[in-house]
């Protein structure tokens, strides 16, 4: 008996076989169809890629320590502000948290033993690899065009050098990539559930993936198809988009922001089930409106395909439009509102674990916050006429993309990290971690609305130095290196955790999710029977193990596997 | 040859040894809903390209008339690719029906014919390059229309190949080797594959027709 699936959860954990030992050797997780090591692989090339990215910021924010400039040349400074836009949208929010942690976790949470298509499951990770190598190569190739490979930037041959071609290859086959893996969780979703799992008790980060595997199946074509042509117009020069051959460069912006701001979603959504589990979990209460979160993830899916005009006010589409797109846009607030409210009321009352995840999570509710409150100023035209491109643009989906999406894949890691380790990490380095990133960041980013709303254009290698813009350059750049030492001091617990860590109960935090029902980390076949659903939020039925140091199952609760009714669904 | 009917053991243990499911019907359902989700996806994918090609072309009222013509080719092609998608819908009959003869001559014959259309589609090709007009002299609809012909019909040839890959593996299997019911799942998304790549290439080639 490998998983503790229907029995007490006060087992002993196991000890030897699990995904990590069951098969050894270089070829056996390169070749692997597990999808828990599919998702550590994932985990592992998205957080070499976010060093990568990161570097790149911290290139771009030393460079503006100064009004002249301190490191780059104004060609330098735009490849780095590109490489890290690229990098960090393409090659880790987008794949982070749907790819690393929901490969790992999705089959575990319905009590599968994998997702529907473990072949494509595996091909889906190496087009990826082969899709991120492509997009690094760039870097050597030159790329300047900004993440969006706007044109007629993008078709310049001067400025945009010879990265374009490389970009575009990368973009598309990470793109394919991200489809392949949506239809992976859609139809696992739908086909793998376990007797029991209805739709509406399943756990809600399975309902933000699966909104987003819909986004993802739904709206990445239009962006592959879209740069595929951008391919075209640059080797061959068409004349689709290309201004001095009588194209139309808006027309680009409206396929590209048609698949770009359903991407915001992509990102954001499965963040948003991260912190719907935690705050949850770690509040050791009922989740607050459960069937008002589930709805407001597809809510939000199907928002996001009608609010892409608003990137565009001013290009010069119609009036009208304008209005219809901002009027939309601010309709996308309503189902991230109640998910807020609904947040805040599961807090209200439980018993709230003060551990590094929840620091995570409720950093996250507080950052969102701040990122969507900031974006009605940009969905409103008058405001937004006046704030397009400047650093109040920057800061805002900053704090929508990395203290929000980032933020809850970095929470994600934290409360998943004893499930696929084995090890728990030391907890007060984690929260001296969270607190020297939640500095750094505000600084980081705060300061930059300041710098937007007085006028500093985003994607300027220099600035006049009478402006008045130094000094919060310099704070930003300080709370950026703040970050940076953060993410090392998170580095390093999470690596001690992998060699000096308390083994892990099989449920230290009190999940009643499966995943908190087999060992940790979870045996290769997960579960060998079918386990048994309860409701999934209901916290009650368990009690802490001194003895294991982890939630197990309440001896006078009947155990809904042991062929009696839950007593407390 | 061996008859079509199931021979093999049941595959039901699934993807390699874990046992994903429990059935191979369980298989079959999700490898339905797969394909179904993969031609949203294709779908979106070649609508979104007509509609560039129809944003531009709605956007240009001076289009020329001296662009090239349509190769004949082009109207072999489409005979050889809808009766693909005949035959092997004739082929799900026949397997429903449990005539072995019936599915082995559908698939051949829907080879042979997807042969015909890729050998078409490529000789057309090169009749279409031989028209085409100096690059460097050509008007924006010029090269719009040349290069929306090459595009639209790369892009569907690109997924005919794609499908040819299933229908050689059922076609073997048919032909060569025993039969089990997961083999029927793969005939029949097979052929609903090879209509959808027939009904793409209609609106494709109404695309070519009225709007290049």
């Amino acid at each position: 008996m490998t998983t503790m699936h229907t029995a007490p959860l006060d087992r002993p954990t196991l000890e030897g076989d699990n995904y990590l030992t069951h098969t050894r050797g270089f070829r056996s997780w390169i070749l692997t169809l597990d999808h828990k090591r599919i998702g550590i692989m994932y985990l592992i090339s998205v957080l070499t890629c976010f060093l990568l990215g990161g570097i790149f910021a911290l290139l771009v924010r030393t460079q503006l320590l100064v009004p002249d400039g301190l490191i780059m040349d104004q060609d330098q400074f735009n490849q780095a502000f590109t490489l890290h836009g690229g990098i960090m949208v393409f090659l880790v929010i987008i794949p982070g948290i749907p790819a690393a942690l929901g490969n790992f976790v999705l089959p575990i949470m319905l009590g599968a033993k994998d997702v529907a298509f473990p072949r494509l499951n595996l091909f889906s990770y190496w087009l990826w690899i082969v899709g991120a190598i492509f997009l690094v190569v760039s870097i050597f190739a030159g790329l300047d065009t900004g993440w969006t490979f706007y044109t007629p930037y993008s078709i310049d041959q001067n400025s945009a050098m010879g990265g374009v071609i490389p970009a575009v290859t990368g973009a598309f086959l990470l793109g394919f990539a991200s489809i392949f893996t949506g239809m992976n969780f859609i139809v696992t979703i739908h086909r793998l559930r376990p007797d029991g799992m209805t739709w509406f008790r399943m756990p809600l980060f399975l309902w933000s993936i699966y909104a987003t595997a819909v986004i993802q199946v739904l709206a990445t074509p239009v962006l592959g198809i879209t740069l595929a042509l951008l391919g075209i117009e640059r080797a061959f020069g068409i004349g689709i988009f290309n201004p001095a051959l009588g194209g139309d460069p808006v027309l680009f912006q409206h396929f590209f922001w048609f698949y770009s701001h359903p991407a915001v979603y992509i990102m954001i959504l499965p963040a948003m089930g991260i912190i719907s589990e935690v705050i949850a979990v770690h509040s050791h209460r009922h989740i607050f409106g459960y069937s008002f979160i589930a709805w407001s993830s597809i809510a939000i899916a199907i928002f996001s395909f009608l609010v892409w005009g608003h990137h565009m006010f001013t290009s010069g589409q119609s009036p009208l439009m304008n209005v219809v797109f901002s009027f939309i846009t601010f309709s996308v607030a309503i189902p991230s509102a109640v998910k807020v409210f609904n947040w805040l009321a599961t807090m209200y009352k439980g018993a709230i674990s003060w551990n590094t995840t929840m620091l995570y999570g409720m950093g996250f509710i507080f950052l969102f916050l701040i990122g969507g409150l900031t974006g009605l100023y940009l969905g409103t035209l008058a405001t937004d006429i006046f704030l397009h491109d400047t650093y109040f643009v920057v800061a805002h989906f900053h704090y929508t993309m990395m203290g929000s999406a980032l933020i809850g894949f970095i929470c994600g890691m934290h409360h998943w990290w004893p499930k696929m380790t084995g090890k728990m990490f030391n907890e007060t380095a984690g929260r001296i971690g969270f607190v020297l990133f939640f500095v750094g960041y505000n600084l980081t980013f705060f300061t930059q609305f300041m710098l937007g709303s007085h006028g500093m254009p985003r994607r300027y290698a220099t600035y006049p130095a009478d402006a008045g813009w130094q000094t919060y350059h310099v704070i930003s750049t300080i709370g950026s290196y703040l970050m940076a030492i953060s993410f090392f001091v998170m580095a390093a617990y999470f690596l001690a955790s992998c060699f000096g860590g308390r083994r892990a109960a099989a449920n230290p935090w009190g999940g009643r999710s499966l995943e908190w029902q087999c060992s940790s980390p979870p045996p290769f076949d997960n579960f060998s029977e079918q386990p048994a659903v309860g409701d999934c939020y209901d916290f009650s039925v368990l009690r802490w193990d001194e003895a294991t140091r982890g939630y197990v199952w309440r001896e006078d609760v009947p155990h809904p596997g042991h062929g009696e009714e839950e007593a407390h669904v | 040859m061996e008859p079509l009917a199931s021979t093999e053991p049941s595959e039901g243990s699934g993807e390699g040894a874990r046992g994903v499911y429990a059935r191979d019907e369980d298989r079959v359902k999700a490898g339905s809903m797969g394909l179904l989700l993969l031609l949203i996806t294709l779908g979106m994918l070649f609508g979104a390209l007509v509609l560039v090609i129809l944003a531009v072309r709605i956007g240009d009222e001076a289009w020329p008339s001296d662009l090239p013509h349509l190769p004949w080719q082009v109207w072999v092609s489409t005979v050889a690719l809808v009766g693909t998608s005949i035959v092997l819908a004739e082929a799900v009959a026949a397997q429903r029906r449990g005539s072995d003869t019936g599915v082995r001559l559908g698939l051949v014959m829907a080879g042979a014919l997807a042969a015909i259309f890729t050998g078409m589609q490529a000789w057309a090709w090169y009749d279409w390059h031989a028209q085409m007009p100096s690059w460097e002299s050509a008007t924006q609809q010029h090269r719009i229309g040349v290069m929306g012909f090459w595009v639209l019909t790369s892009l569907h040839v690109a997924h005919v190949l794609g499908g040819l890959v299933p229908l050689a593996m059922v076609g073997w299997y048919a032909v060569f080797r025993s039969w089990s019911a997961s083999r029927d799942g793969l005939l029949r998304h097979t052929a609903t594959y090879w209509h959808f790549l027939d009904a793409v290439w209609v609106v494709l080639l109404l695309t070519m027709v009225f709007a290049l």
